[in-house]
């Protein structure tokens, strides 16, 4: 009957079924929207909710109290004056990219090797695949201690390792030192990162429908140009997906940075989410802290809606 | 032929790419060895500081395999002097509790984005995109208030519905880019056989959305198990604690015992092995073998 | 094989528990503003010190509390030291707090939670109960424009932690002044070809980085603050600095934040530290076995003990039952309980009748020889550096740590860092 199709993009209408008749239609505009509910009430309400407060208190002159007493604060545009000429901010900001950057593109290179491997046959594999997963299911508080720990300058087995191979015999102060602080914060979270690459990426290798490879083959394709040309652009939903997500998810960490250096040295790994927390709860300027939140969504949001309308065919049209 | 690590890696799993070439030396599997290796060190080093006494792990030339001084009190510590067992049980009930629902209501979402042209999807889409960017800690208060105000305060369905609203971007855009794999051809070959829009969903792409599903529960049950933000902001009573925040307490007011504190870490990680260990199979998908046929 | 109907009865069955579940778990309960005795009421307490250690001080003054209060019970809502900042600002902004609250670091929080209105006043209380003239002189930290927000509860000074068969063995003698301290540290690092270090001091970007680097200042008397202007830059204060300097640098090890530094000590790698007395009784039981009977506690080998307040209570400003929060304060204040925690931990109680006890216990006698010649390493007065509190911090461990990473002199980074607070318009 059909031939088995690549792309499964119909925009159009909806195919309502020949035996239902015109009856169908208002129902078939009812259905979709009933199925959408709960996923956008639950995971856009929810936030929703969160960032009208959040705006509403962000314009507040007083930095801190009860919810009553700075909802009858003067309306004051303040707190973003502060924010938008402070250099700190954009320090942070800057520092957010560099984090999230590193903590996304790391992980995924790491996240991919994994897939690709373990998509393989090979002895234990489902011990293999399942050990793969360990980084994820430790809880952060402790993963970070562990960290903390390997990484302490004289007393870590990390810097124990670097003297006993010969590399260095300093006793690198990872997290103390403004110049490495950064890179070490991020260590923690691209460990703890890859297997969310891998998972995505491996269910998307498993996705690929093995007919496509024949085809290729058929049509004479070799191992890059099937790589290439089938494994490559069905994995791009996948792609995209784990690497936004995983983007958004490394913007927000937190828990690392803040239990290793608190933002320090000197700021150098005051990434904005570390930032707003310091505002809000060691400045005891929570007003302000909204603030941030709020401006920092707003410059996100335009940069993801730059993004979705770019209109590049491929992985972001077929997928959107 | 000889075989190159390029052909064994582009080739998918299937019977024919064993059967044709053989390698001598399993490269991938070594190369997997020596990966794994170097990724689960730090758990081992969690292991080692639970195991040995702190002299050995922390000083300046650590014992890098445990040498004769073993012993698990830590963990025998553990298990009579903290109520883990109650701790692991309220996480349970609120990961089932988070896969559950977010992997049912995804179903739905994904499936309705996929098929139809649902008025405002791209909206939905952008928002669900972005809603991910405020950071937890900001997000504490407002919904410390949202669950205040509709009465939900200090129980598990609130840390239920935090998980879920946090999770169901993510899970509903994977299924999404799942279905969109599935060639509709199905749907309408089912609906011509009269069956209807929610019968063609459960009968036919629930089955074949498989491997996403299994994505999806993988990733909404971590999220709810390493939880500490939302059940600790949410959760207000000692007999509500989940297990991250019952490993949290044992870094005390004066001291802090690392080697139950490590002991405790390792020991939250089994039931999610567990639960990755049964999703395994399930992650391959029944599309590789060529079952999309009309 | 996974079908529908079996999806579908898990899903229900799921959803069923959840229900049930939710339905079964119970909201804080809240409590009605009651006259009629016995009425069944709720006291809640927010702490972070309800662990293994301390359940004993509070189970038996709650137990006395309840005993007094019929129909009373007592809540105890047990957060984290880490969360507790953040859950008390949280809960108190959304007007869901406990009633009694104990203060971390009230030299840091009290002033900002009393400007938020969130604590209670408690003046007139205090005179009321008599109880303000048994407390000793550091209650002014707890006092906002006249008014006071909190009780102090329990105060610490820095001690000289040291393991006795490790000076033992390097033939080093207990140091009395800082001269000696330096030399005994020096001789220990390192002794006899070893691994182990003099001292060590807390390097990290924290509040006890900054507790540590002011308890030698003040401890060798220097003056940081001169006629309401910042003075790091007097010659007493940089010789002070020096002292920590060269020790820090020379015989402790790098980078350890508060509890490495105290697990380095611990485990017997570290000779010497300095502390909070409330951690000696931690560290006998947390030391290996060869450490935990040589760890001895003693006076700060330096002319003045520098003091540092670490925990208060408070009254929730949200509460509806103030009145019972305040008769709560009176028990925990009381001297017998005052003394029964100070034997406990150990740590200096505020209730100054209860000072004794700690010379019961020779072990905890050089902590009472050590209160004589005592000062706040941040007094009350220094209101403006109190509410900043974060951004002198920021500076503070700039400049410091660049002291341990660098070859800057002393001299002139005290100067560049008076002048940096003054340029962040932050006063004393």
């Amino acid at each position: 009957m059909s031939q088995p199709s690549t792309t499964n993009r119909e925009e159009g209408v909806v195919t309502a079924s020949p035996s239902r008749g015109r009856q169908a239609r208002r129902w078939d505009w009812l259905l979709p929207v009933g199925f959408m509910t709960p996923a956008v009430l639950i995971g856009i309400g929810i936030v929703f909710f969160c960032m009208i407060l959040l705006i509403a208190l962000s314009l507040r002159e007083q930095k801190l109290g009860t919810l009553e007493a700075l909802l009858n604060s003067p309306m004051s545009l303040e707190n973003y004056v502060e924010i938008i000429t402070d250099p700190a901010t954009w320090r942070s900001l800057w520092i957010s990219v560099i984090y999230t950057v590193g903590t996304t593109i790391v992980p995924f290179g790491i996240g991919l090797a994994f897939a690709l491997l373990l998509n393989e046959q090979m002895p234990g594999r489902r011990v293999l695949r399942t050990l793969a997963l360990v980084p994820w299911a430790i809880p952060g508080v402790t993963a970070t201690i562990a960290f903390m720990w390997i990484m302490q300058p004289t007393y870590g087995v990390a810097n124990y390792l670097l003297r006993v191979l010969g590399i260095s015999d300093a006793d690198v102060d990872w997290f103390g030192n403004v110049n490495t602080a950064l890179i070490a914060v991020m260590i923690p979270t691209i460990w703890k990162g890859v297997p969310f690459f891998l998972l995505m990426l491996l269910a998307g290798l498993q996705s690929i429908n093995g007919e496509l490879y024949e085809a290729a083959e058929v049509d004479g394709a070799g191992r890059w140009a099937k790589f290439r040309y089938v494994t490559i652009p069905s994995l791009a939903p996948f792609i995209f997906v784990s690497l936004v997500f995983g983007a958004m998810h490394s913007f927000r960490e937190f828990d690392f940075i803040y239990a290793s250096t608190g933002g320090g040295p000197q700021g150098a790994t005051e990434t904005i989410a570390v930032r707003i927390f310091n505002l809000a709860f060691d400045r005891f300027d929570f007003t302000g802290a909204a603030a941030l939140g709020v401006f920092t969504f707003v410059l996100v949001s335009i940069v993801i809606v730059l993004l979705v309308r770019r209109d590049r065919k491929g992985a972001l049209e077929g997928f959107l | 032929m000889t075989t190159t690590l390029t052909e064994t890696l582009v080739v998918p799993a299937t019977k024919k790419a064993r059967r044709a070439r053989r390698p001598r030396v399993n490269l991938p599997f070594a190369i997997m060895i020596v990966m794994t290796v170097i990724m689960l060190f730090p758990v081992y080093w969690m292991l080692l500081t639970a195991l040995l006494p702190t002299q050995a792990v922390f000083s300046r030339s650590p014992s890098l395999i445990p040498t004769g001084e073993m012993s698990f009190d830590s963990f025998v510590g553990l298990l009579v002097k903290t109520p883990i067992f109650s701790w692991i049980f309220q996480s349970i009930i609120i990961t089932i509790g988070t896969s559950v629902l977010s992997a049912f209501i995804c179903l739905l979402a994904a499936y309705a984005l996929s098929r139809f042209v649902v008025p405002g999807r791209k909206l939905t889409a952008v928002g669900f995109l972005v809603g991910r960017v405020l950071p937890g800690t900001l997000l504490a208060l407002p919904l410390f208030i949202l669950f205040q105000t509709v009465g939900l305060l200090n129980t598990q369905l609130a840390v239920i519905l935090a998980n879920v609203a946090v999770v169901t971007p993510l899970t509903t855009l994977i299924l999404k880019g799942y279905f969109d794999g599935i060639p509709r051809d199905i749907d309408d070959a089912a609906m011509v056989d009269g069956c209807s829009r929610w019968g063609v969903l459960w009968r036919m792409i629930f089955p074949l959305s498989v491997p996403g599903l299994v994505a999806c529960v993988g990733l909404s049950a971590t999220a709810a198990w390493t939880d500490l933000l939302f059940s600790r902001t949410l959760l207000l009573s000692r007999d509500n604690w989940t297990l991250p925040m019952g490993i949290t307490s044992i870094i005390g007011a004066h001291e802090v015992d690392w080697n139950e504190l490590m002991a405790a870490g390792l020991i939250s990680i089994i039931p999610m092995l567990i639960i990755y260990w049964f999703l395994q199979p399930h992650l391959v998908s029944g599309m590789t073998a060529g079952g999309v046929k009309g | 094989m996974i079908t529908r109907s079996k999806v579908m009865a898990a899903g229900t069955t799921a959803a069923l528990t959840i229900a049930v579940l939710a339905g079964c778990s119970q909201p804080a309960p809240t409590t009605p503003d009651g006259t009629a005795p016995p009425e069944e009421r709720t006291l809640e307490i927010l702490t972070w010190t309800y662990d293994a250690e301390s359940k004993a001080w509070w189970d038996r003054v709650n137990g006395a509390f309840e005993d007094a209060n019929p129909g009373v019970t007592v809540h105890m809502e047990q957060s984290d030291f880490g969360a507790i900042i953040g859950d008390f600002v949280t809960q108190s902004t959304a007007g869901e707090v406990a009633d009694v609250v104990h203060i971390p670091a009230p030299v840091l929080t009290v002033l900002g939670w009393a400007e938020s209105g969130f604590l209670a006043p408690l003046g007139d209380w205090l005179e009321d109960t008599g109880l303000g003239a048994d407390l000793h002189e550091v209650q002014s930290s707890m006092e906002l424009n006249g008014e006071t927000y909190g009780l102090v509860f329990a105060f610490n000074a820095a001690m000289l932690f040291y393991n006795a068969g490790l000076l033992e063995d390097a033939g080093v003698g207990v140091p009395t002044t800082p001269e000696e301290f330096v030399a005994a540290a020096a001789a220990l690092t390192g002794h006899s070809g070893g691994d182990g270090y003099g001292f060590a001091v807390t390097d990290d970007e924290s509040v006890n980085f900054v507790t540590e680097v002011l308890s030698f200042i003040v401890g060798m008397e220097g003056e940081y603050v001169t006629n309401g202007d910042w003075s790091f830059a007097a010659p007493k204060v940089v010789a002070a600095v020096d002292v920590w300097r060269e020790m820090a640098s020379n015989t402790a090890p790098r980078g350890t934040n508060l509890s490495a530094k105290r697990t380095a000590f611990d485990t017997g790698s570290v000779g010497m530290m300095l502390d909070w007395p409330f951690y000696y009784a931690a560290s006998i039981r947390s030391a290996s076995p060869d450490v935990a009977d040589q760890v001895t506690l003693a006076e700060p080998p330096f002319p003045v003990t520098p003091l540092f307040i670490s925990q208060g209570f408070g009254v929730s400003a949200q509460s509806d039952q103030t009145d019972l929060a305040k008769s709560w304060l009176e028990f925990a204040m009381a001297e017998d309980a005052q003394r029964y925690y100070a034997e406990l931990e150990p740590v200096i109680p505020a209730n100054q009748k209860a000072l004794s006890v700690l010379g019961e216990n020779p072990a905890t006698q050089p902590i009472l020889d050590a209160l004589d010649r005592a000062e706040l390493i941040i007094p009350s007065e220094f209101t403006g550096m109190r509410t900043n509190s974060s951004e002198f911090r920021t500076l503070f461990t700039g400049a410091f740590r660049q002291l341990l990473q660098t070859d800057q002199d002393t001299s002139e980074a005290m100067q560049a860092f008076d002048e940096a607070l003054r340029s962040a318009g932050i006063e004393p």
